[in-house]
């Protein structure tokens, strides 16, 4: 065998041209006659790189589909560990906390924490029966019944029941105060808690310790119920650390908290917020003793940001199938270099470029990837309010107009996702199953398809107003892509009597919340696949409805939504919302931002999932062949 | 000198304070510490935000803001209470962050600094002994050529040869003829070059640097060095014994009045083979103290020859037998981490040299393979480091190094008779020197710094990152914590440079 690669650079030309004298040193002895790269040809199976195919979306397969990317033998060994790239290390041990809740959490929660739910990759909400049951006994009002697995255990051996559920209600709820106030005047809560949507408006689960099962019952139908049934923490660690004792199931935590015993549930509450993070950059772990697990793994220690995860003994449900899975520090520039070299072994990065997928392309025998739609959008928001430059209809439908939106996507999607295609509705998102369905009832979300600038100039007449029309565009200063997709409008727009200032701004949502610094601004949102949080974008007066945007007939659908326990009536109401949108228009939707999910070619199971669970939301079935 | 002490640590506590009131205001105004949280949709928004407000206190104005910090500084002073130097924007405590930074920092550029200062300035007085030479030249090249080359890049580079391929390479490690030929005649230009000479000793220097290259390459890979080296208690004794000729050939000569130098250098060398021979089973499970012990035992043990052994000139034995006794223990440790590197090789799944990271989690196989994991990982972001830094060290060696060799005392020395090499380590070399302890001091306090980009590209969590994510994430107190750490390393760093240099060369006094 000759030389593989080049070795050592400088060598190479010479080498070659030497290489005439014949034969080598070193090596395998095999008289092998491959003579440069060792690129793996062999014939695949393929099979296990399924791509999660919603009605619409059918993310591309990498590697140019001539190879398709899997090369691993069902029968071969399996390697003990897999590595996951992180561009962040998590924040802690409790995901719901304002402090560590983010995605980067929840890579690793995937695994660790059994949940009633499992979010699919197309958005939809699967019960996880393995880890209990639960079905909505009564609509008005509306009531869930909960039942954890008979056998489900935290890694330490305690059961998983009722004290754990109370916990989690105590927490999510919001109900206990600490009685002080913070700087700004506001109540404080005994937990810090990420999020109270949804759980706030259920009552106490009546129950005793022990019991497995637990009843929520509802104040107001709330559209969301099915996905609250995750987040349980370990009960038993949180009194044992607030000084309560964990004997009886937990007896002493949930007295407390059914007396309303608010000192000690302000204890708790403070183990609950803090005690559970993790260092900066994971140079250690707590202890590990006080980090049990409900899922098929459990974290096993840390250092240098690397996060180590071992198989759960006690798990009681389908086993992860590789020993070890480990979670690397990985700089979004370096991955790829990084997984050629076998540092990491699956990565999704949060902001892929065509730069990386040319990079990927580069090696089908080392890297398999996916590219498909992400969760998140851009879109360009105009000020509709009463001072604003877009009040008047006219003028917003004149700029939809103009707007090259086909353009944009060509330009900045489909050179990472070719797949990549022109986003008609605002609640629904093509990654997710339904877009099709609700997309084929709303006609008048073509209406702005292609760029027609007489017709926008001649709407721009009738609407009366001084040409050109002054709209100042802002954006995010730092983002060059932004920067680009605004001078596309100008080149448009400004021939349809608009005149485009281009406005780039360092701080640009401090000042889309400020009436009046503005007329048009292009960012993107994150879809969070709830059926409601839509609502303060939307409705008037909406938090983030920073455009001053009113119109009655979306406060009403927006008001029947949030109430409806029905998800697939809820999308089905949300059909008159979406064609609302585009009748009085609201604003202009682009496309959704493409993702790629990469893995290298000895892994078999992962797929691209575009929701915040990530790549590693069925890392317990993933495999590595150990050559 | 006590006044000029105590004069300055006053004088520096004010620019220390005024240098961080500066930075404050530039960090709390370089952007919206809010602004990942705003871009939030759904229904955790709100609480991160108020969080984060409480935190960092972002409802008081800027001078509020740096009083508070100045009082999360002050409590790190006062005794009994609760040192955090604040809390970055995930209200977590600043201070583990800090001190895991700065482990990772000097583990990382403190290795890379003193390789490159040791090469840069044995390379500048080459240069400077064979100033115009093809050789000077050359390294003048390559030096202007590391200086100007952006970290990034090499950084690229470096990963795709020196780890990917190099990988490849080394998990079935085989050279054709042809390569091995070319391997060869390289090394074989650069040994001439590095000798000089006329003609006939290039020719010769170049024959035998070509030979002995292709046949040592040729040997390891018909043994598998590669995939399996060894060394051994034989290699230590060779080594060792090379160590002591040399080094007793470059700083007492190897003339017959030194003698008693030479013996006692090989005498310690052998003593020390043994040493090691004898310790094999307790180093197998070694420690830090196991090993820190052993390497000063060797030392003190080699003093010891030198001073028994010397006779007349035993103090300058004692030297060079101590060097000797500390280069067996670096063979040591050499030989060490070249056994535990097929038990890496395993672990790492035939990829030892990685890309990114500090260590690999989970490894097993002790104290050595953790060690060599860890030379592993140094690897590429010491010589990304080194490639920039040497290019100074050399430069300013070599300038210092020819402005000596001008001087009259030079001369003088010379024409006392004094051999060339005395005239060279002895009396050149030291004042050449005094120079560059300015520069190191100033590099040293910049060590704490970190090495910004190589830290990133290479995935350590060090100063450099620290800050650079306090920069862009604007996280004000992570960066003031390392603005406060590097701002006081440079002032006492400075202070210590201008006492050394009054302390090196006797014309300059303080006060």
């Amino acid at each position: 065998m000759k030389i593989r690669r080049m070795s050592i650079a400088a060598v190479v030309v010479g080498a070659m041209t030497l290489s005439a004298c014949g034969g080598s040193v070193g090596g395998d002895s095999t008289p092998s006659s491959t003579p440069t790269t060792s690129t793996s040809a062999e014939p695949t199976d393929g099979s296990s790189t399924e791509t999660p195919t919603g009605d619409t979306s059918t993310p591309t397969e990498g590697s140019d589909t001539a190879t398709p990317s899997d090369t691993v033998d069902p029968n071969a060994p399996i390697a003990d560990t897999i590595n996951i790239g992180l561009e962040q290390t998590p924040g802690g041990y409790n995901c719901n906390n304002s402090a560590s809740n983010s995605v980067y959490c929840a890579y690793v929660d995937n695994v660790t924490q059994g949940a009633f739910i499992r979010i699919q990759p197309d958005g939809t909400i699967k019960p996880d029966t393995e880890f209990g049951t639960y079905e909505k006994t009564s609509d008005d009002p509306l009531t869930v019944k909960y039942t954890f697995a008979d056998n489900a255990v935290w890694s330490d051996g305690t059961p998983i029941d009722f004290d754990d559920a109370l916990l989690a209600w105590a927490a999510y709820s919001g109900t206990f105060l600490t009685g002080k106030k913070d700087d700004a005047g506001n109540d404080v809560s005994a937990f810090d808690v990420a999020s109270t949507n949804g759980w706030s408006q259920v009552k106490m689960p009546e129950g005793k310790a022990g019991d497995k099962s637990f009843t929520m019952v509802f104040t107001d139908p709330y559209a969301d119920w099915e996905s609250l049934g995750s987040g349980f923490m370990p009960a038993h660690i949180a009194a044992e650390q607030a000084g309560l004792s964990s004997a009886d199931n937990g007896a002493a935590l949930v007295k407390a908290i059914q007396d309303k015993d608010i000192d000690t549930i302000t204890k708790v509450g403070a183990f609950w917020s803090t005690g559970w993070n993790y260092q900066v950059n994971l140079p250690s772990l707590p202890d590990v003793k006080l980090l049990p697990s409900s899922g098929p793994y459990q974290v096993d220690n840390a250092s240098d940001g690397n996060l180590t995860l071992k198989k759960n003994p006690k798990y009681w449900g389908t086993p992860g199938k590789t020993d070890t899975l480990v979670y690397k520090l990985v700089d979004p520039a370096e991955w790829v270099q990084a997984m050629s070299n076998g540092d990491i072994d699956a990565f999704d990065p949060s902001n892929p470029t065509a730069d990386v997928v040319s990079q990927l392309k580069a090696q089908p025998d080392k890297i398999s990837y996916v590219t498909g739609d992400s969760l998140s959008f851009s879109h360009i928001d105009f000020d509709s309010s009463p001072q604003g430059a877009f009040h008047d209809i006219k003028v917003r439908q004149a700029f939809l107009k103009c707007i090259p939106r086909q353009e944009m996507v060509d330009k900045f999607a489909k050179p990472v996702y070719d797949g990549a295609q022109l986003l008609e509705l605002r609640e629904f998102l093509p990654a997710q199953a339904s877009y099709e369905g609700i997309l084929a009832q709303v006609p008048n979300a073509h209406d702005y398809d292609t760029v027609d600038i007489p017709g926008a100039k001649a709407l721009l007449d009738s609407a009366g107003v001084k040409q050109p029309y002054d709209i100042r565009f802002t954006y995010a200063a730092t983002s060059s892509l932004r920067a680009d997709q605004v001078q596309l409008v100008k080149a448009s727009c400004d021939q349809a009597g608009f005149n485009i200032i281009d406005t780039p701004d360092p701080d640009v949502f401090t000042t889309l919340s400020s009436r009046g610094q503005w007329d048009a601004a292009v960012f993107g949102w994150s879809g969070s696949g709830l059926v409601a949080s839509g609502e303060s974008i939307y409705v008037t007066g909406g938090d983030q409805n920073f455009g001053g945007y009113s119109n009655a007939t979306v406060d009403k659908v927006w008001k029947e939504v949030v109430r409806t326990v029905d998800r697939a009536k809820a999308d089905q109401m949300k059909v008159a919302l979406e064609k609302e949108l585009w009748a009085d228009p609201y604003n202009a939707v682009l496309y959704s931002t493409p993702g790629v999910a990469a893995w290298s070619s000895k892994v078999s199971g992962p797929v691209f999932n575009p929701t915040q669970y990530g790549i590693s939301w069925n890392a317990a079935t993933w495999t590595k062949s150990a050559e | 000198m006590l006044v000029f002490i105590v004069r300055r640590l006053v004088v520096s506590f004010f620019i220390v304070l005024a240098s961080t009131a500066l930075t404050f205001l530039l960090v709390a105004l370089s952007g919206n510490p809010l602004g990942d949280l705003l871009e939030l949709r759904g229904p955790t928004r709100d609480a991160k935000i108020a969080l984060r407000t409480q935190s960092l206190h972002l409802n008081s104005s800027i001078p509020e803001r740096y009083v508070y910090w100045l009082q999360d500084v002050g409590r790190c002073i006062w005794p009994g209470s609760e040192c955090t130097l604040g809390y970055n924007r995930d209200s977590k405590p600043v201070l583990p962050m800090l001190q895991t930074a700065i482990g990772s920092t000097l583990r990382l550029v403190l290795v890379a600094t003193v390789l490159a200062l040791v090469l840069g300035v044995v390379t500048g007085v080459i240069t400077a002994l064979r100033q115009y030479s093809v050789f000077d030249y050359i390294v003048t090249f390559v030096a202007f050529l590391c200086f100007s080359l952006p970290v990034f890049f090499v950084s690229t580079l470096l990963k795709q040869y020196v780890a990917i391929d190099l990988n490849t390479w080394l998990g079935n490690p085989a050279l054709s003829y042809g390569a091995l030929a070319l391997i060869s005649i390289i090394a074989g230009l650069f040994w001439s070059l590095l000798i000089g000479g006329g003609i006939r000793r290039a020719g010769i220097v170049f024959a035998a640097g070509f030979a002995a290259t292709f046949g040592m390459l040729y040997l390891l890979l018909v043994t598998d060095f590669f995939t399996s080296p060894y060394f051994g208690i034989v290699g230590v004794g060779i080594f060792s014994i090379a160590a002591a000729v040399g080094w007793t050939g470059l700083f007492s000569g190897l003339s017959q009045r030194s003698r008693p130098v030479l013996t006692s250098a090989v005498a310690t060398a052998v003593a020390g083979t043994i040493v090691v021979w004898v310790l094999q089973k307790a180093l197998n499970n070694a420690g830090w103290l196991l090993l820190i012990g052993t390497t000063v035992g060797l030392l003190v043990l080699g003093v010891l020859i030198g001073r028994v052994l010397g006779g007349q000139i035993g103090k300058l034995a004692g030297r060079v037998s101590g060097l000797v006794g500390f280069t067996v223990a670096l063979l040591m440790v050499f030989d060490r981490l070249l056994q535990a590197y097929p038990a890496l090789f395993a672990a790492t799944q035939r990829r030892p040299v990685p890309t990114i990271g500090a260590s690999t989690p989970n490894l097993k196989g002790g104290f050595w393979v953790e060690q060599l994991d860890q030379v592993m990982h140094l690897i590429l972001p010491t010589l990304a480091i080194m490639l920039i830094s040497f290019a100074g060290y050399t430069r300013y060696t070599r300038a210092s190094m020819l402005d000596v060799m001008g001087q009259d005392y030079v001369r003088t020395a010379r024409a006392k008779g004094l051999n060339n090499r005395t005239v060279i380590v002895r009396h050149a070399f030291r004042n050449a020197l005094i120079p560059l302890a300015t520069l190191v001091a100033f590099d040293f306090a910049g060590i704490l710094g970190g090495a910004v980009v190589t830290e990133t590209v290479f995935g350590w969590n060090g100063m450099g990152k620290l800050f650079t994510d306090a920069l862009t994430n604007v996280d004000p107190n992570p960066a003031m914590a390392f603005f406060l750490i590097t701002a006081i390393a440079t002032v006492i760093f400075n202070m210590l440079a201008d006492i050394a240099y009054a302390y090196l060369d006797p014309r300059i006094k303080l006060g």
